[in-house]
């Protein structure tokens, strides 16, 4: 995935300014920001959900030039919006994407993609009636049951999510971002718009940091989440620690707090 | 052995209630047979139908009187009854799905006033087209113009409810009555230019009755109503797409654009004709989709074919209750739709208060 020269106007105010962006297949790509860095309206001008200028390519194809359908067979998307008009099923939703994507003729995928979220008992129940954090599965599902392959002809399938996790309780946000890590591992792309850097840090493979339409630094995990990077894309001083064995870096806000 | 099977031993494999929708299909055609057949056996002659069939079995002439009230009062009313019932049940969930809503319906957010007063225009000024345009539309163009007048008003009221690809709730029903007071008044105006015989034309189409039936209408608003129920089944899969938001709607490959314009069109067309004809029978709109998301989920790939059906079904028996509750005199059908619909609307109403935010 790669976009050129990026912009985003909405009413008179540009959101973005003219930013590159490139996703690696077989890869977690992070973006990260403050709040109103442009991270969602990047995704929105990639997923073609709001207008914008500049040169999209997904698998080297010109994205404008593509059918809503051909998009559909190679991409799902997940929204931060969750609400569904109707009393629809949990397994009726996640129909919904598997009807919509390249496997539609193989029976079992919806099932299977509920049972990848745990939501294997939820298949029946009305997805109005569930929490946020079920609702956020039941779309997660229908979004992997519309590209459940990773791998399609030798060209990698893609996810594009914001933030995914937002919802969930810490077990489920490591099924998500375990689910995420082995969609990629198995030569999917994965593009996703996170709001926890200590997730990022753990499951991104390339991190992109956001700040006033621009990117402030796009790398590993341990070239972004750094002292002074940070404290100037959050405009407060953090403070990123490394736990011995793995190396990782994770922020503890008790050792931000009066940093500086 | 499905996947979910194998995860899961034991649990009762989902219902598909798709499945089960298509089964109902079968029963609601069933029903509707059944009905017209009980609708063109009874009436305030006492014509009944099966000395009719059986006279017709064994080669007898039928006699005049039998003729006349079979096929020219019974049947007509009975086929404009089925197009009406069928036209306004699928517009209603073409609506609902188009605005995400299932209080959207033709005649609770203006349309069928739009297209009334495309009728109204029809009748009144009708007269001030060339000759020539006036022999070539014939009947249809009280059908012509209510289509238009409908056409206007749903894209007026979708752009007005709608922002961003969100209808808000308060906005299209009080668009909804803002469109029908303007409607009120324009018809209004027309009504007071109109002559004697305008004025007639203009009573009787408007109390909202299959009593006119006529061959004429049947051909003025079947070709229409037919059109719009063949193409609307073919909206299913993009209406499903929709109630997930458009957003969504797009990443699943829908054409999201052509969905609301196709939708949009056909609510026009079928709710015009219908009112073109029968006047504004209100509620079969609201009340039939409403019935079968209950019975099977609200899958429009089932649900559309589904609603023609039972909005046939219910406005031949409305009818038939109109013709026979105070015999030998006539309940105008709007009267009986409505006792049926507003609960219903009220129900609705009530249950999802809370969700919709009034």
């Amino acid at each position: 995935m790669i976009g050129k020269e990026i912009h985003v106007t909405l009413g008179r105010r540009e959101i973005l300014h003219g930013l590159d962006f490139a996703a690696q297949d077989g890869r977690i790509t992070a973006i990260v920001g403050p709040n109103g860095s442009g991270k969602s309206t990047l995704l929105k001008a990639m997923t073609g959900e709001i207008a914008a200028t500049g040169q999209m390519e997904l698998n080297g194809r010109d994205i404008a030039r593509m059918q809503p359908w051909e998009l559909a067979s190679v991409r799902a998307v997940q929204s931060q919006s969750t609400t569904v008009a109707f009393p629809f099923t949990v397994l009726e939703v996640v129909r919904l994407g598997h009807s919509a994507g390249p496997w539609a003729s193989e029976p079992g995928i919806p099932e299977a993609a509920l049972a990848r979220l745990g939501l294997e008992g939820y298949a029946q129940r009305f997805y109005h009636e569930l929490s946020g954090g079920e609702q956020q599965r039941t779309q997660l599902a229908r979004v992997l049951a519309q590209v459940w392959h990773p791998v399609q002809d030798d060209t990698p399938s893609w996810v594009f999510l914001d933030e995914p996790v937002s919802s969930l309780d810490i077990g489920h946000q490591f099924v998500v971002m375990d689910l995420l890590a082995d969609y990629a591992a198995r030569g999917g792309g994965v593009i996703t718009v996170m709001h926890d850097l200590n997730l990022t840090a753990i499951y991104a493979d390339h991190v992109v940091l956001m700040k006033d339409g621009q990117v402030l630094a796009r790398g590993t995990p341990a070239q972004v989440l750094t002292d002074a990077t940070l404290s100037q894309a959050y405009d407060h001083p953090l403070r990123v620690n490394r736990p011995a064995p793995s190396g990782v870096p994770y922020l503890l806000p008790q050792a931000c707090r009066g940093a500086g | 052995m499905s996947i979910a099977e194998g995860l899961a031993p034991g649990r009762v494999r989902p219902v598909d209630r798709v499945q089960t929708a298509r089964r109902l299909t079968v029963v609601l055609a069933l029903l509707l047979v059944v009905v017209s057949v009980i609708s063109l056996s009874s009436g305030a002659t006492g014509t009944a139908l099966w000395p009719v069939i059986r006279a017709l079995a064994t080669g007898q002439e039928l006699s005049a009187l039998d003729r006349i009230v079979l096929v020219d009062i019974r049947l007509p009313r009975l086929i404009l009854g089925v197009l009406v019932g069928a036209a306004l049940a699928v517009s209603g969930a073409l609506m609902q799905g188009l605005f995400r809503n299932p209080l959207a319906d033709p005649g609770i957010v203006g349309v069928s006033a739009g297209a009334g007063l495309g009728a109204i225009l029809a009748i009144v000024l009708g007269g001030l087209l060339p000759l020539a345009l006036q022999e070539a539309l014939g009947s249809y163009i009280i059908s012509i113009a209510a289509f238009v007048g409908g056409w206007v008003s749903t894209v007026l009221l979708y752009r007005v409810a709608t922002h961003g690809g969100r209808t808000s709730v308060a906005t299209m029903l009080l668009a909804g009555i803002a469109l029908a007071a303007l409607v009120g008044a324009f018809s209004g105006v027309l009504v007071y230019m109109a002559d004697d015989a305008q004025l007639r034309d203009l009573t009787f189409w408007g109390m909202g009755s299959l009593a006119g039936a006529t061959w004429t209408k049947v051909l003025a608003a079947a070709p229409i109503i037919l059109l719009a129920l063949a193409v609307a089944p073919s909206l299913g899969r993009g209406l499903n797409g929709l109630a997930l938001g458009e957003a969504t709607a797009m990443h699943l490959g829908i054409s999201v654009q052509r969905v609301k314009r196709l939708a949009i069109l056909v609510v026009a067309a079928a709710t015009g004709a219908a009112v073109a004809v029968s006047g504004g029978i209100g509620f079969i709109g609201i009340v039939v989709p409403h019935l079968l998301r209950l019975a099977t989920g609200p899958d429009h790939r089932a649900l559309l074919p589904n609603a023609a059906l039972l909005g046939a079904t219910l406005l031949v028996g409305a009818d038939m209750i109109s013709r026979s509750i105070v015999a030998p005199a006539e309940l105008p059908i709007g009267i009986v739709t409505a006792v049926i619909g507003a609960p219903v609307f009220l129900a609705i109403l009530l249950r999802r208060r809370t969700t919709l935010g009034l």
